[in-house]
């Protein structure tokens, strides 16, 4: 059979700084008709620049394609210049692209009504009045309400979610054969991300459309793709059907992969392994497997032979790999179920004791609320309040890690804020060993300042470029004069950089020497300088690729392990916050809905919203998501402004009565351990 | 969008008034009695008597200030001693001739700029880009007035094409004062025209960039329509922004290019004024420079809102 | 509760290769690759540098006293003994303009010190305290701007009443708003950011964080402003001097001489074109370095500054 789309040997390079990048090194694949085919990898593996090349998008200087075939319907794109007639049918007229970015990939100064028509007069000849009605029906398609108004709304009218869709409309309007998502969903929220991956799941079965799916999330994959590539280095090292690739992984970046990422479902103590280390650099690339310095498994003929080529696990399979060695998940999963067994023993009676067990508790939060005014016209008069944190009580105790999740705008950032006092009113009581954090005089925050500490989310961001490592390390200790001299000083930060898995030498480098993961280690060993009792982790670990995220969370439990360390972990993973924390709280629109310990809120939750975030989140195993039952919850979550009377679920809630529009719920306890704020339950 | 221009407007005014306070008290930093200075030294006692008392200043300092802005806020600028005129009558005649002029430059420096700045980015790297570019940074570091007087010995004393001096209103004689316009406007749109070209091919280097730009070629757009229809419009924006501060270029180059070729306007009155210190004069002739400016600035900043939607709709 | 396996891992976290000493990689090397990309600002460098000397070592370099006037050798031309001819009171030309970028370079140095100092306390002051003392100082910044930059240079000028010092003063005081207005805004988007955030949990003072975090991260752009201002403001400071309100005769700058030799244009235009050529060489090095600055240091300014 004529495959819709092939690639073959497909090579492109970047010139950047005198040096040759090789971002896409000989890649070859194919899609066929109405087939969802997965690309996955983490960043820099040269996933998208893959499928940029295929329509000629890389900007060009600096990037070449320096060699392969792309064949569409019996013809080579490649003979076709970027710029030329036959490309541009190609592009928005037979493949559509859409972007991860839905806040910058609309041109904020057109309608998306005229966006959509553009493509529409462009491709079907159509005239500007039916490419409009047009636009109307493909806007009211992917879900777009009063979309005859919305027509003529500008990009920044929509949330991220809406703008997705548009984007979705706007590929859709041409009927193309194949559509490519590039990380179409990363920038969204759990429940939107759901929704739109179900719209695009829909879309392309309704008519019959092909797509590839580009995405670093492997439980996208296990939810949506029949085949997979797996992308590294620049090179594709493994492929097949998905319930092959998770099942019976053959290379070992896939199986490293596999291993990195928290599952929802996963036992609790087993550890994530991490992969070391990092995605070499593409610039010097040696004709030798890419994957090697990261490898568990190589051996000294991997060292001598050239870069390993794709071939089949089995004669005939469609499975193939590009590995010397043959490794064995099986062998693997059965080691790991033996642990378990007896793990889960331990656990059990560990869990037990995890709940019987009367800690200290050192915060406590009573009632907070901050609220912003809103002002508005010219004389900046305030016409009401964002209600960004409303009525929020929880307590941590000592040595344990309460998770806080929750979408954008639910509050859950403010609430790390407003514990560390970075709000100049707070409104309620938040008590701190014993001292109130809300309404401490400026001169008192010195001991709050010296006691908690933070984690921030960009490692690339929250270190300043112009100090050394020393110096971010040392700031703590010199503000709070923890060190009396040069000497202990130096001691210390060597201690704290050997703490945190780094080789204290590095003292004196600046940041922009180190990796992201090496980054966020730093960040780390800064947040444990003043020997803090709490540590407030603002997603900690979701600007970091999955290999990398696996290492700071074993290290971070690790650390708490050993330094007896108390974690407020705020996350929008739920996996990741199932696997840290003990105590879990759920937030929505400034409200927590729901919070227990971790087993109980995962196993049996309660409240519809966790109901939903926990089944929006896909499973990266194809096998159980087979079996899962899907429920997509409607709607987005609205803004703080125009928060619904009564239960702030309620215009999304599937279980919502008249009742609820009018009662606010306040949190009750269901059983141990366990409030639910929800008058259903 | 009508809160927005509401603000701007009032922002302009407090602009306005600041200015008053400026231009006041730097001309009370004037060392010494400024009515000697006014007077020169051949001045009677009498005289500074009589003009202490004519011009107030033998009040508070603050009754001075609010005198002097109701005055003119009424129009009344009051007389010069140099010209023996009513100084509003002065700006009169001179203000026109200076905003034709300059109004002439802005449009030829704008309208050219931009298009210059475009067809740089568009031909990124080739010779036509190096070719405006270099123009540009030329156009940037040469002394207008300098070139003014290399024109005029060029064209004028050699080639004898244009006349060397003066400025006749189009109405008087037509083509005389095309003839004398060439020269001044073609220089006085120098300055802005280097800047608007440069910032221009900035903005749209940095447009094309962008990810709609990627959306709209991965739509298959022509590279025209995407060049015309989504990366000119988004560039502009940054542009217009800082079309204020040409201005700001344009109207202090006036002041050379009308003192080169001898032009009656506001520039020449103002350096004849402070060569000759009549400092009445010049604290007006500022503060209504100051006013077209800032004037100008706002009309800028509302054209600034129609283009972005996202002021238009906030 | 540790399993065999998970204590291996424990240790491999410990010596992975995260604690591997990352390649040196100067920032330093990486600024002056980008910055010496292309040789006209190598050249431009050399350009700005031979002036520098020029200027320090004008008695030594000059084949004559500029002041010197000798009626009976007025307005010659160009030739072997005077390279550049002579004024019409008999001066030589070449030795005029060499001292003339003695104020050249004073002007461009002091005004932009004066500019940069009060325009960055300004900014710093409106970008740290924000609110009404921030409208205050930047509604003055825009009184101010409303102002076209010569004119109010020439305005505060003639109340100071002419010469250098002056001319310095009144262009130092005219370039202010760039600086408050760029401190400003550098302020406000550094005081954002995550490290500064982290300063201050880590117990630095607001007034200690903008000293350590802010202000040296917002430097880049200041840098770039100061070396295009050094260009403004010796292009200004003739145009000052041609109007006559600059520097005071017999002072040789490069303005005055411009419009001195302006009367001979007919008969020796060189008096006028060559002090012209001078302000263009000087003042395009100072942009090119500017702008190759500026790509080194902040591309994303460009167009900004």
């Amino acid at each position: 059979m004529e495959h819709l789309l092939e690639v073959k040997n497909l090579k492109t390079q970047f010139g950047i700084d005198g040096t040759t990048v090789k971002a896409v090194d000989g890649v070859s694949y194919y899609v066929d008709e109405g087939e969802v085919v997965a690309f996955v990898g983490e960043s820099g593996s040269g996933k998208s620049v893959t499928q940029y090349s295929g329509l000629q998008l890389i900007p060009s200087p600096p990037g070449k394609i320096a060699g392969g075939e792309i064949i569409y319907e019996g013809e080579n794109l490649l003979d076709f210049g970027p710029r030329s007639e036959k490309m541009r049918e190609i592009r928005g007229g037979k493949i559509g692209v859409i972007f991860q970015e839905p806040m910058t990939s609309l041109n904020p100064v057109m309608t998306v009504g005229n966006q959509i028509s553009e493509a529409i007069m462009q491709h079907l000849n159509l005239k500007k009045r039916e490419a409009k009605n047009r636009a109307i029906e493909l806007l009211k398609t992917v879900g777009i309400p009063d979309a005859e108004h919305r027509v003529d709304y500008y990009p920044h009218q929509f949330s991220g979610g809406m703008r997705q869709r548009i984007m979705i409309a706007m590929t859709l309007s041409c009927d193309p054969k194949l559509l490519i998502a590039d990380e179409a969903t990363t920038a969204l929220d759990v429940t939107t991300q759901a929704q739109i991956l179900e719209l695009m799941k829909d879309v392309v079965k309704r008519t019959h459309t092909s797509l590839v799916m580009v995405t670093h999330n492997l439980g996208i994959v296990a939810r949506y793709a029949d085949r997979v590539y797996v992308m590294y280095a620049g090179e594709i090292v493994e492929s097949g059907p998905t319930k092959e690739i998770f099942n019976n992984p053959k290379h070992p970046y896939t199986l490293g992969l596999l291993k990195a990422v928290p599952r929802l479902d996963s036992s609790k103590d087993s550890k994530l392994v991490p992969i070391d280390g990092m995605m070499p650099d593409l610039s010097n690339k040696q004709d030798q497997c890419a994957f090697q310095p990261r490898c568990n498994h190589y051996t000294d003929h991997c060292l001598s032979s050239p870069s390993p080529q794709l071939k089949p696990v089995d004669e005939g399979q469609k499975h193939l790999y590009a590995c010397y060695e043959n490794i064995n998940k099986n062998l693997f999963e059965e080691k790991l179920k033996k642990k378990s067994s007896i793990q889960e023993q331990e656990e059990e009676s560990l869990y037990k004791t995890e709940l019987t067990e009367e800690k200290d508790t050192i915060l406590e939060v009573k009632n907070l609320k901050i609220y912003f005014p809103v002002k508005k016209g010219l004389m900046k008069r305030k016409i009401g309040d964002v209600k960004a944190v409303d009525d929020v009580s929880f307590k941590i105790k000592k040595g344990e890690t309460l998770g806080l999740v929750g979408e954008s705008g639910c509050g859950k950032t403010t609430v790390a804020r407003s514990i560390l006092r970075l709000y100049e009113t707070i409104d309620g009581e938040i008590s701190f060993k014993g001292q109130d954090i809300a309404n401490m005089s400026k001169k008192d925050l010195r001991f709050l300042r010296k006691n908690m500490s933070m984690i921030f989310q960009d490692p690339y961001s929250s270190l300043d470029p112009r100090k050394t490592v020393e110096s971010i390390v040392g700031e703590p200790l010199k503000n709070h004069k923890l060190v009396k001299t040069q000497k202990e000083y130096q001691k210390r930060i060597s201690e704290l950089l050997s703490l945190v898995g780094l080789d204290p030498t590095v003292k004196d480098r600046v940041p922009h020497e180190f990796s992201g993961g090496q980054r966020q280690r730093i960040g780390i060993a800064r947040a444990l300088a003043s020997d803090p009792s709490i540590i407030v982790c603002d997603e900690a670990i979701s600007a970091l690729d999955v290999s990398i995220q696996a290492q700071i969370i074993n290290l971070m439990k690790e650390l708490q392990a050993k330094l007896g360390l108390t974690f407020l972990f705020i996350a929008h993973d739920l996996a990741a916050v199932r696997h840290i924390s003990d105590r879990i709280a759920v937030m929505y629109l400034g409200k927590i809905v729901e919070i227990g310990d971790w087993r109980t809120l995962y196993e049996n939750p309660q409240h519809p919203y966790t109901k939903a975030l926990l089944n929006a989140v896909p499973i990266p195993d194809p096998l159980v998501e087979e079996e899962r039952d899907r429920i997509i919850i409607e709607g987005e979550v609205p803004s703080l402004l125009s928060r619904p009377k009564g239960c702030p679920f309620s215009n999304r809630c599937p279980l919502a009565s008249a009742e609820c529009l009018d009662v606010e719920p306040a949190l009750k306890s269901i059983e141990t351990n366990h409030e639910v704020a929800c008058i259903k339950v | 969008m009508t809160s927005f221009i509401i603000q701007r407007l009032l922002q302009t005014i407090v602009v306005l008034f600041l200015v008053t306070i400026m231009v006041f008290t730097v001309m009370h930093m004037v060392p010494g009695n400024p009515i000697l200075v006014l007077l020169g030294p051949s001045a009677t006692k009498e005289q500074i008597a009589l003009y202490t008392a004519q011009f107030g200043l033998d009040k508070p300092v603050l009754v001075q200030y609010f005198s002097w802005v109701s005055n003119v806020l009424q129009g009344d600028f009051g007389e010069s001693i140099i010209f023996r005129q009513d100084i509003g009558e002065l700006i009169a005649t001179r203000l026109p001739i200076t905003v034709f002029v300059g109004g002439l430059a802005y449009i030829i420096s704008v309208v050219t700029g931009m298009t210059a700045g475009v067809i740089a980015a568009v031909k990124r790297g080739g010779f036509i880009d190096s070719l405006i570019t270099i123009t540009a940074n030329l156009g940037m570091a040469t002394p207008i007035f300098w070139l003014g007087i290399l024109g005029i010995y060029l064209f004028s004393l050699q080639l004898g094409w244009l006349p060397v001096q003066g400025f006749t209103w189009l109405t008087v004689d037509l083509s005389k004062g095309i003839k004398q316009l060439i020269m001044p406007v073609l220089l006085l749109s120098t300055v802005p025209l280097a800047m608007i070209t440069r910032q221009t091919r900035s903005a749209m280097l940095e447009v094309i960039q962008q990810d709609y730009i990627r959306t709209g070629r991965s739509k298959g757009l022509k590279e025209k329509v995407i060049i015309i229809k989504h990366a000119l419009r988004n560039a502009l924006i940054p542009v217009i922004t800082l079309l204020g501060i040409q201005l700001g270029n344009l109207v202090g180059g006036s002041v050379l290019v009308e003192q080169v070729f001898n032009i009656p306007g506001m520039g020449t009155l103002l350096v004849q004024s402070m060569l000759q210190k009549d400092f009445l004069i010049v604290q007006s002739c500022v503060l209504i420079i100051a006013t077209v400016v800032a004037l100008c600035n706002l009309a800028v900043d509302i054209a600034y809102g129609f283009i972005d939607p996202r002021i238009r709709y906030k | 509760m540790e399993t065999g396996t998970a204590k291996v891992i424990d240790k491999k976290v410990y010596t992975s290769p995260a604690a591997a000493v990352p390649p040196k990689r100067s920032s330093v090397k990486r600024f002056l690759k980008v910055f010496l990309a292309r040789k006209v600002v190598v050249f431009s460098l050399f350009v700005l540098l031979s002036l520098v000397f020029v200027a320090i070592f004008a008695p030594l370099v000059a084949p004559y006293d500029p002041y010197y006037q000798d009626l009976t050798k007025s307005l010659q031309k160009p030739s072997m003994e005077h390279l550049l001819g002579t004024d019409m009171l008999g001066r030589d030309v070449l030795s005029r303009i060499i001292y003339g970028s003695r104020v050249s370079i004073a002007v461009g140095i002091v005004s932009v010190i004066i500019a940069g100092g009060i325009g960055m306390i300004l900014g710093l002051i409106a970008g740290y305290f924000g609110g009404f003392i921030d409208s205050i100082i930047m509604r003055f910044m825009d009184a101010m701007m409303a102002i076209p930059m010569i004119i109010l240079a020439l305005f505060i000028g003639s109340a100071l009443g002419g010469g250098l010092d002056s001319v310095m003063i009144s262009l130092g005081i005219a370039l202010v708003p760039s600086y408050a207005r760029l401190t400003r805004g550098q302020v406000l988007s550094v005081k954002e950011s995550d490290y500064v955030l982290a300063g201050t949990i880590s117990g630095t003072s607001n007034f200690k964080n903008m000293f350590v975090h802010v202000l040296p991260n917002s430097l880049s752009p200041i840098i770039v402003l100061v070396t295009m201002n050094l260009g403004i403001a010796i292009l200004a400071e003739a145009a000052l001097s041609f109007l006559g309100m600059g520097i005071n005769p017999p002072g040789a700058a490069w303005g005055a001489m411009v419009n001195e030799g302006y009367k001979y244009l007919m008969s020796q235009p060189v008096l006028s074109i060559a002090p012209g050529i001078a302000i263009i060489i000087v003042v395009l090095s100072f942009n090119i370095v500017g702008d190759a600055l500026r790509d080194a240091l902040d591309p994303r300014l460009r167009g900004r500054i």
